[in-house]
């Protein structure tokens, strides 16, 4: 440790940081910065609102979390998943066509940029910098129609081929993918919920691996 | 209206702006109080999450929040433990984080960080907690005496005194691996110095 004699008008914070420079600052990653946010976001988001009732009613609320070891993210995807506390049970049921609810919930898609796409089963909304957050609302009685949820996704850039392994029940609140990047694979069960990139598990089936 | 009054009210884009104007700062400032990456992301989560518990203690007539968010960062990387314990619920939702491999060169910078860091962290561990917090704000995050003494609540008199202290500790700390390794090195000359002469005095013998 070299010895550097003080100039005048340094205070000793300066003299210390001239000896004992601190190490070179990191950039948290673009897109660990978009996730810790909108996670910062949405729990400010729940300690803000009043306890409302669900827009369907739940059953009851399931505890869940994401096993880590389970999740295989692309470079350049990222995934962020945060229960939501209103979760339901899921009993089966119905199939429900986004495009074709108008009871419960909107459909509404607007220009390419800032497509936001509003339906009972999910929402999905493009961010700056080529995120788009893909929020899941399933409840009791409902199921996911997949081939309209990966058309949809589709139109915001994101190729996502997805496993409903009868995990649409899970309440996952969001996920964040990256516009553009290469296919992933969402899978849904009720005990996880895993992506991939298509690449890395072309064979994953609701069973396998 | 300022961001401290916004923030102060609970304005959920005020924090937004927060975050995003401070992450960067409150990541760094975790890294070098704890030495680790990963946990300098979660140590982040939590900062800002304890940053929302507490947004009524902000004082509305501050030019920056980074000097508050600073010292929150300190209480939180001083009991991890017990800040995952008061935001549990959230905690157990937090997206999971450091898993995805960075960029090889980016690891390999980081893991020399940890390095380095680890043989400064060996030094401030000798000086106290107090010494250590205004070290950390001060030289290494760049806070003057006032928005020290701000970030850990106590007067700008005491952040001053604790850093000269920290700053005569840690020159006699210099002062003593110099002097140990000015010994060794003479040890080593004084042993090489004898095996020569040993060398030499054999190989008169011989002849």
């Amino acid at each position: 440790m070299t010895i550097i004699p003080p100039r005048h008008g340094q205070d000793d914070g300066e003299r210390l940081a001239l000896q004992w420079p601190a190490p070179p600052e990191r950039d948290l990653p673009e897109d660990r910065h978009t996730v810790l946010r909108e996670y910062l976001m949405q729990e400010i988001d729940n300690r803000s609102a009043p306890a409302v009732a669900p827009r369907i009613a739940p059953t009851r609320r399931l505890t869940w979390r994401l096993a880590a070891s389970a999740v295989v993210l692309a470079a350049g995807a990222f995934a962020a998943v945060v229960v939501d506390s209103t979760a339901t049970s899921h009993t089966g049921g119905a199939t429900v066509h986004p495009a074709t609810t108008t009871t419960t919930g909107t459909r509404s898609a607007t220009a390419a940029t800032g497509t936001d796409i509003e339906t009972v089963a999910y929402s999905i909304q493009t961010l700056p910098g080529g995120y788009v957050w893909i929020t899941l609302h399933v409840h009791d009685g409902l199921k996911l129609d997949i081939e309209q949820f990966e058309a949809d996704m589709a139109k915001v850039g994101v190729h996502a081929r997805v496993l409903d392994c009868g995990g649409t029940t899970l309440g996952v609140k969001a996920v964040g993918l990256k516009a553009g990047s290469q296919p992933v694979i969402l899978r849904l069960t009720p005990q996880s919920f895993e992506l991939s990139p298509e690449s890395d598990a072309p064979n994953w089936t609701c069973n396998e691996p | 209206m300022s961001l401290c009054v916004r923030v102060r009210a609970g304005d959920p884009d005020a924090f937004r702006i927060l975050f995003d104007e401070n992450a960067r700062s409150v990541y760094n400032h975790a890294f070098r109080l704890t030495g680790d990456w990963s946990m300098a992301e979660e140590i982040t989560a939590l900062t800002f999450l304890e940053a929302w518990r507490l947004r009524s203690r902000v004082e509305l007539d501050r030019d920056s929040l980074r000097p508050w968010l600073l010292g929150i960062t300190i209480n939180v990387a001083r009991n991890v433990s017990r800040a995952a314990r008061r935001h549990r619920a959230a905690m157990a939702r937090l997206p999971a984080l450091g898993s995805v491999p960075d960029f090889a060169d980016d690891l390999v910078e980081r893991i020399d960080d940890t390095r380095r860091t680890a043989e400064v962290r060996a030094a401030l561990s000798r000086l106290s907690r107090a010494e250590q917090d205004v070290f950390h704000l001060c030289a290494w995050s760049g806070l003057d005496y006032a928005a020290a003494a701000a970030a850990l609540r106590v007067p700008v008199g005491t952040v001053r005194s604790r850093l000269a202290r920290a700053r005569k500790k840690l020159r006699k700390i210099v002062d003593q691996a110099a002097s140990t390794e000015l010994e060794r090195e003479s040890r080593v000359r004084t042993t090489d110095g004898d095996r020569k002469h040993a060398v030499r005095s054999s190989q008169e013998m011989n002849q």
